[in-house]
């Protein structure tokens, strides 16, 4: 069969009424938890993981992705009404958006961002589809040593994930690794790092962990922090004709931008967005309106951000490499259900890829109609106390840990990480490296293992075979290239922020 | 107000009703609340897919909800413990016991954290016997073929097994031994499971890769690999055109296949296990279900509970032999 063959066969089932469904759900939850302040992507994919883990594959990974695009678009919203960007790839929104919405027409910079990123996103789809089976035709050349090769790329995207300080993210990178050590080792059988400690055996489970991590540390700052809530009035979302004309070329633009470089495994929106937006700046003929609620300056960005959102799954799904912390979550969630993202994935599931394709569609298609005529509910939404918020994310992140295996361990485990979360939060050491490795880290272990069993124990195998040497090749290219871009995306974000916040 | 009034009375009425039913006698009839099936794997593997299948027989026959409970890790050790150990031993607690939570942990270990006295067996219900795969266009046409290059060449043979000691080791050492290859020359790849193993097999990373039926189905269908023998005593009705490797006169009785088998704790009542015993009997032989085990490529092989104890026991011997001799028993 061919691409259209297989979308068609995808959107025959991302379209049976409970996946759509499944994708409605994703999309308000996600929006929802989104637009709560300070809470980005990544906290909301986190805290709604679990609920998603009931489900069967399919809807599942259908609730998450829908899930990732609704807490970006939320995370806009609180950038454009409250200034609070939830994460870095909200920052430049904040430049242009809150200065819009304090001239009154925070509506039209909400709905110009629903639009951009509708856009954007239904562009990277776009070429998701004809694209990522391309590379996964290769996908039975791929043996251990290849797979070495993609996890060694893989593991250069940590540069890009450390933000303000690389030592930083090496070292929690190596924290990560050390954390997926812990239970039984793949080649050995032997026990490793459980101290004789019978819980142990079976490792620390992927859901306490990000839980822990990212969600109820996600309550320990925000109750020591006393978010303050504005009163924002919102009049109408709908832009004029003379808007969107204006930011028309900016979206394209952005969009642009943010898929093309959103290619490179590694390349998060932090990266794009604030590309996007001094691409803008320098094209505009008054570049002195930047700043003030140039519309433009929040077209460009929210185009980007989510281009290279839908760019990210590409490397994602093709070759298994995530590009930030929420694609992080989602591999993870991937994994959860035997689904080993990677060029085999098109190959042995190729149902299950087609329908999460098609529901890139729906998903995007469903969160244009639906944030456009609920923004006036968002932005009730924001006003909600933290003493609510901050149970309610607590009870959810314990019966989350809970239902994985049933077990009372695993919700000792995600409190411990709730700690340990807050604390590194506290001191700026980047978790989504961390959260990288553990993830990756078996599989590098792994595929090393196997490659040097296939060889006899020798090394020049990975150089022997073309397809992983490539692959090395283009790991040290990629480092370098990440390690510039980082250094310029560091040095505009203290220029914006005026201050060391995590990528 | 009227409508209120009567909704309450209905409400003390229905109370009362439930109080009278709940206080009467018990029936004595086993099950009377919701049992849970144990499964120490993960869902969507084969233990699960049986324990579900089975759940939606006994669920329908007994009118009582079945639930399958999955308690991954570990080996399948603390899931397996769970069930065994942990739960009262009342029959409401079943485990979906295997080859790697009994017999395979029993022969491997010189102190097992579970043994055979754990458990009392109602009955096996599945085999699964193993099989030897080759990639497709391999150009080995029989076992015996095969076997004669592996002897002269040794340390050419890369294969696949999963974990350091899974059912894919210990077929491989049996027949390695038989045919009087030394093990250690080969070169072992220790995969994550059936699917990254069958995937390297399809990719030619690997010249071998030896697993149950139900985890080579798939593959063979794609037509990505053939199957050189079956290790069981006899062809099997699904894989009618596929030879034993006993026939092939390559090597002499099954010391290693998949298998499931409901197992409950020791101290549970004699009644309880009896009425599993006969109900799995019937079970094996029920048309609906038996289409249902087809679809997941399930071998059902009904033991009863002795037969299936005295299997299990023959079994630990076997393992424990072939774990002494891998130098993996400890």
């Amino acid at each position: 069969m061919d691409v259209l063959g297989h979308l068609a066969s995808g959107f025959a089932a991302a379209l049976t009424p409970g996946n759509l469904l499944m994708a409605f759900v994703g999309s308000l939850l996600g929006t929802l938890v989104g637009v709560l302040p300070g809470l980005g992507p990544t906290a909301a994919i986190a805290i709604l993981f679990p609920l998603t883990s009931v489900l069967g594959p399919v809807p599942a990974i259908i609730m998450l992705s829908s899930i990732y695009y609704g807490a970006m678009y939320g995370g806009s919203t609180t950038a454009i009404l409250l200034n609070i960007p939830g994460e870095v790839a909200s920052v430049p929104t904040c430049l242009d958006g809150y200065p819009m919405a304090q001239q009154g027409r925070g509506g039209v910079a909400l709905g110009i961002a629903a639009i951009g990123s509708f856009f954007a996103g239904t562009f990277g789809v776009v070429i998701l589809t004809f694209f990522a089976p391309l590379l996964a035709d290769q996908a039975l050349r791929f043996g251990p040593p290849e797979y070495f090769g993609l996890m060694v790329l893989a593991f250069t995207v940590v540069v890009s994930l450390s933000g303000i300080s690389l030592a930083r993210g090496l070292a929690m990178a190596m924290l990560g690794y050390l954390l997926s050590l812990i239970g039984l080792g793949m080649a050995t059988g032997e026990a490793r790092f459980t101290f004789g400690f019978e819980p142990l055996m079976s490792g620390v489970d992927l859901i306490p962990l990000v839980v822990g991590l990212f969600a109820i540390s996600e309550v320990f700052l925000g109750l020591e922090e006393a978010r303050v809530t504005i009163a924002t009035r919102i009049t109408n979302v709908f832009p004029r004709w003379a808007d969107l004309k204006q930011s028309m070329p900016a979206i394209l633009r952005g969009t642009g931008i943010g898929f093309f470089l959103g290619l490179l495994p590694g390349c998060a929106p932090g990266v794009t967005v604030f590309l996007a937006y001094d691409a803008e700046k320098k094209l505009a003929r008054e570049p002195e309106r930047f700043g003030k609620g140039a519309i433009e300056g929040v077209a460009a960005p929210e185009a980007a951000n989510n281009a290279t959102s839908s760019a990210g799954f590409i490397p994602l799904l093709a070759l298994g490499i995530p590009a930030s912390a929420p694609l992080a979550i989602l591999l993870g969630g991937l994994m959860v259900y035997g689904l080993q993202p990677g060029p085999l994935l098109f190959q042995k599931n190729a149902e299950f890829v087609w329908t999460i394709i098609a529901s890139l569609y729906v998903g995007n298609a469903i969160l244009l109609i639906l944030n456009l005529p609920l923004v006036g509910m968002w932005v009730w939404l924001t006003r909600v106390p933290f003493g609510i918020l901050g149970p309610a994310i607590l009870l959810l992140s314990f019966v989350g840990a809970y239902s994985v295996r049933n077990s009372m361990f695993d919700v000792a485990v995600s409190l411990v990480f709730g700690f340990l979360g807050y604390v590194l939060r506290k001191c700026r050491w980047p978790l989504a490296p961390m959260l990288l490795a553990y993830i990756l880290g078996p599989l590098l272990e792994n595929n090393l293992i196997q490659s040097l069993s296939m060889s006899g124990g020798s090394p020049l195998i990975f150089v022997q075979r073309g397809l992983s040497l490539a692959l090395i090749v283009a790991a040290v290219l990629l480092l370098f290239i990440s390690l510039a871009l980082i250094r310029y995306t560091s040095r505009r974000l203290r220029e914006t922020t005026a201050e060391e916040m995590a990528l | 107000m009227m409508p209120s009034r009567i909704a309450t009375s209905l409400m003390i009425l229905v109370l009362a009703l439930s109080l009278v039913l709940s206080a009467a006698p018990a029936r004595a009839e086993y099950p009377e609340k919701p049992v849970e099936i144990v499964v120490p794997f993960v869902p969507g593997g084969g233990t699960d897919l049986i324990a579900r299948l089975v759940a939606d027989y006994l669920g329908k026959k007994w009118r009582q909800p079945f639930l399958v409970v999955n308690k991954p890790g570990g080996g399948g050790v603390p899931g397996a413990r769970a069930a065994l150990k942990d739960a009262r031993p009342d029959g409401y607690t079943v485990l979906m016991d295997i080859h790697t939570t009994s017999s395979m942990l029993i022969g491997a270990q010189k102190t097992p954290p579970l043994t055979l006295a754990d458990r009392k067996y109602a009955a096996r219900i599945v085999r699964d016997p193993m099989v030897f795969a080759v990639k497709a266009d391999a150009p080995w046409k029989t076992f015996k073929e095969f076997s004669e290059w592996v002897k002269a060449h040794p340390d050419e043979l890369i294969w696949s097994s999963v974990g350091p000691a899974g059912p894919s080791r210990y077929t491989a050492y049996d027949w390695m031994t038989q045919i009087g290859v030394d093990p250690t020359k080969t070169k072992m790849v220790i995969t994550q499971g059936a699917a990254d193993s069958m995937t390297k097999l399809a990719g030619g990373h690997v010249q071998l890769a030896i697993h149950s039926v139900a985890e080579a189905n798939a593959m063979r269908e794609g037509g990505k690999i053939k199957l050189l023998a079956v290790l069981s005593p006899s062809r099997l009705k699904a894989l009618p055109e596929v030879p034993t490797a006993e026939e092939q006169g390559v090597m002499k009785g099954v010391r290693v296949q998949w298998w499931a088998a409901a197992a409950f704790p020791a101290a549970t009542p004699d009644a309880i296990v009896k009425k599993w015993e006969s109900a799995l009997a019937e079970m094996a032989k029920d048309p609906q279900f038996l289409a249902g085990a087809q679809r997941i490529n399930m071998n059902i092989d009904y033991l009863n509970a002795a037969e299936t104890r005295a299997f299990v026991e023959k079994e630990v011997a076997g393992y424990t032999e072939m774990a002494t001799g891998i130098g993996i028993r400890r």
